[in-house]
């Protein structure tokens, strides 16, 4: 290697600058031995998609394996076989739970081409700098460690980052409007007799019981400090109130997979419960109605990111930093576990806006169209501004109609996120008039 | 010299069985048990000896509940396998007169166990839903204005998932029994005056004693095992030993897990012990 001059330094740099152009004029000696490098990724199904590892291939010139689990089978992973994975996707709330065991590594911000752009939610922890941090475990409470070998959580940015994020969302109630009837503006519906037995909520506990808690705190039972760290009487009290609401029947099922949920809303076992964007994009795609319901007291934000297991090192780990380089530089644009899609310009991601084109807008609106329309599409279809494009979670662009054919509303993209998403993972969202979303 | 050798030899023969199961059924066993005793955080695993998990298992009301729900599933599941099953291997063993059809019949039986056990489970969900076929045919037949919601999502919905998953496993031992009743023993009791109910419980229910108990150790050990089946037909809303165990490891609780496991396999080797007083299967093979 040192033959042609190269330093491994030098050459990620090149490749790194050479990064999300078509071809990779990568030095011969590396592109052999990258080609003999894979990279195994685990995570969550969603982002866990194969045209990225295709995608990777073609890129960076080395392999990477997907294998895509549950969250609680993702959590034990993480905890448990620090040797069967390279880089772990995971959440911020399984961060969390897994960073104490040692298992994973810090990442040097400086090698992170990307770093300065991503968004404040991350690192300071405000979306600007005049937003209040919401409760919960703020991605930026445990986003950094003192050193590569940390294994506490620093309270400021240090340079060691956990997790690059790549995705973030807020969760609401899903429902059906053409069962229900009548405007849903609040998380006590949830709970509301009328529907009882028509009821559900996930059944993976750390989500599940902040769902509990919004709906505990709208109704007005109980005040908490902070949902993302209850105590012990505040959880006790949370759950008498959900249990004596099951033993009076108010749940029809509890989900805990994608299809679980998608399956219950389609088939009309249930009217109203948690559920996560895609899945409402799932049941709308086999033409039944239903909405993913802005409620006044807010949202229930959740996000999740890349992290590298502790026994990368050379050349993988110099792998590895290209790949999340490449994944941040704008490619990857995946339909996330909510709806929003990461990458290309990476407004609503981990990243600010870089440009205009391919300026992803969601869509949320009172009428319960929940969709992205992909600016630069939805341009070429503004001939017919009836037609709105629709993404399905793992599918490509499907063109729907809108019922009311109105335009999507722009707005700058601080302001949406803003409104949309103040705290991430477990966190809860002060309250957002649903007119404004 | 040559006693030396037989012993050997017996040792030898005896050798790879013992490995197997020193390794596979014994090793992994100790192991629940030592873990059983050690205590563990949200992230990590302390090994020490304390008697955490088991105080927290026999202090909460919920074991007690849950055991008991483990209880009801195994022995309604049981009841109605055995009926099920002895009917369907008496009919294969004495009303089916040619060799050729018992098989075929028999082969019939299985056919349904060539799929996937979650596969038989998860489409039993659409049939009983709220607007499933079920709800929809009594409906339309006039027997019910409203659907029934205890179809899916209930004990009923449960039961009827293990019942369609095991009765298979009453059937085969039963079967097996069955077949190997001397026919001349039949004649006989009817030769005696015996009616056909006085021979069923005086000589063809004694005499597939053995088959009904290895049926019944298969379907209590696996439906006081599952997990799934209980998580999937209750929509989670019912809980079982099994779904205990599960609902830890989701947690990382292994120490716990691992206690509630070991409780278990004592359950179940307590109830297997009782009934093994009544039969003895090795002497009836």
């Amino acid at each position: 290697m040192s033959k042609t001059g190269y330093t491994r330094r030098s050459i990620l740099k090149t490749g790194a600058a050479a990064l999300g152009a078509s071809a990779l004029p990568a030095p011969m000696i590396w592109a052999q031995e990258i080609k003999n490098i894979t990279l195994r990724q685990f995570g969550t199904g969603v982002s866990n998609l194969n045209d990225v590892a295709n995608k990777v291939k073609e890129d960076l010139g080395f392999t990477l394996e997907m294998t895509a689990l549950d969250s609680d089978a993702v959590t034990q992973r993480a905890a448990t076989q620090p040797d069967s994975f390279d880089i772990a996707d995971i959440e911020y709330w399984i961060c969390k739970k897994v960073w104490p065991t040692g298992n994973l590594q810090a990442m040097d911000t400086s090698k992170i081409k990307n770093y300065d752009k991503i968004v404040g939610i991350f690192k300071s922890g405000k979306l600007t700098p005049e937003s209040e941090i919401a409760q919960g475990t703020a991605p930026s409470t445990v986003g950094f460690v003192d050193g590569p070998g940390g294994t506490t959580f620093a309270e400021s940015e240090t340079g060691w980052m956990t997790l690059i994020p790549t995705i973030y969302n807020a969760d609401t109630l899903g429902i059906r409007p053409d069962l229900i009837g009548r405007p849903i503006e609040s998380w006590t519906e949830l709970l509301n007799p009328e529907f009882k037995g028509k009821a559900s909520i996930l059944d993976i506990s750390s989500i599940g019981i902040m769902d509990m808690a919004m709906v505990c705190e709208a109704m007005g039972e109980i005040q908490y400090g902070d949902k993302g760290n209850m105590t012990r009487e505040e959880i006790d009290k949370t759950m008498a109130i959900f249990t004596e609401a099951k033993k009076n029947g108010q749940f029809r099922a509890f989900w805990k997979t994608f299809d679980e949920s998608v399956n219950l809303m389609a088939s009309g076992e249930v009217v109203i419960q948690s559920m996560w964007s895609p899945a409402i994009t799932a049941v709308k795609s086999r033409g039944i109605d239903c909405v993913y319901q802005p409620l006044k007291e807010g949202y229930r934000s959740w996000g999740g990111g890349l992290g590298l297991s502790k026994s990368l090192s050379g050349m993988e780990l110099d792998a590895a930093y290209e790949y999340i380089n490449w994944y941040l530089s704008g490619w990857v644009r995946l339909p996330d576990a909510s709806g929003l899609l990461l990458g290309r310009a990476g407004n609503l991601e981990g990243l600010h806006v870089r440009q205009r084109v391919g300026l992803l807008v969601r869509r949320q609106a009172r009428d319960g169209c929940h969709h992205l329309a992909h600016r630069r599409q939805a341009g070429r279809s503004r001939r017919d501004p009836r037609r709105r494009l629709l993404l399905r979670p793992n599918g490509p662009c499907r063109v729907l109609e809108r019922r009311d054919g109105r335009e999507p509303v722009h707005g700058s993209q601080v302001e949406r996120v803003h409104r949309l998403v103040m705290t991430v993972v477990g966190g809860c969202l002060p309250p957002t008039p649903p007119e404004d979303i | 010299m040559k006693v030396t050798r037989e012993t050997v030899t017996g040792w030898l023969q005896a050798a790879p069985l013992t490995v197997v199961l020193l390794g596979f059924l014994v090793a992994p066993i100790i192991t629940i048990v030592i873990v059983s005793f050690w205590q563990a955080t949200e992230f990590s695993i302390i090994p020490a000896f304390s008697l955490e998990n088991y105080e927290f298992l026999f202090g909460s009301p919920v074991t007690y509940k849950v055991f008991a729900a483990t209880f009801k599933y195994a022995f309604l599941t049981w009841a109605m396998t055995l009926a099920i099953g002895f009917t369907v291997a008496y009919y294969l063993a004495f009303h089916i007169r040619s060799q050729t059809m018992q098989i075929a019949l028999f082969l019939l039986c299985t056919i349904p166990f060539w799929t996937s056990n979650i596969i038989r489970m998860i489409s039993w969900i659409p049939f009983l839903g709220r607007n499933g076929i079920a709800n929809q045919t009594l409906i339309s037949w006039g027997v019910i204005d409203q659907p029934l919601e205890w179809l899916l999502y209930s004990d009923f919905s449960v039961i009827l998932a293990f019942v369609h998953l095991y009765t298979l496993f009453m059937v085969v031992p039963i079967f097996n029994t069955m077949m190997r009743i001397d026919r001349n023993l039949i004649e006989a009791a009817r030769d005696n005056g015996a009616s056909g109910f006085q021979t069923l419980v005086h000589v063809i229910i004694p005499l597939t004693k053995p088959g009904i108990m290895i049926g019944t150790i298969f379907v209590l050990t696996l439906v006081m095992g599952d997990f799934i089946t209980v998580r999937f037909m209750s929509g989670s809303q019912r809980a079982n030993v099994g779904r205990l165990i599960s609902n830890d490891i989701a947690l990382l609780q292994y120490p716990s897990a691992a206690a509630t496991a070991v409780v278990l396999l004592c359950t179940v080797l307590i109830v297997i012990g009782i009934l093994l007083r009544f039969v003895n299967i090795r002497k009836e093979l």
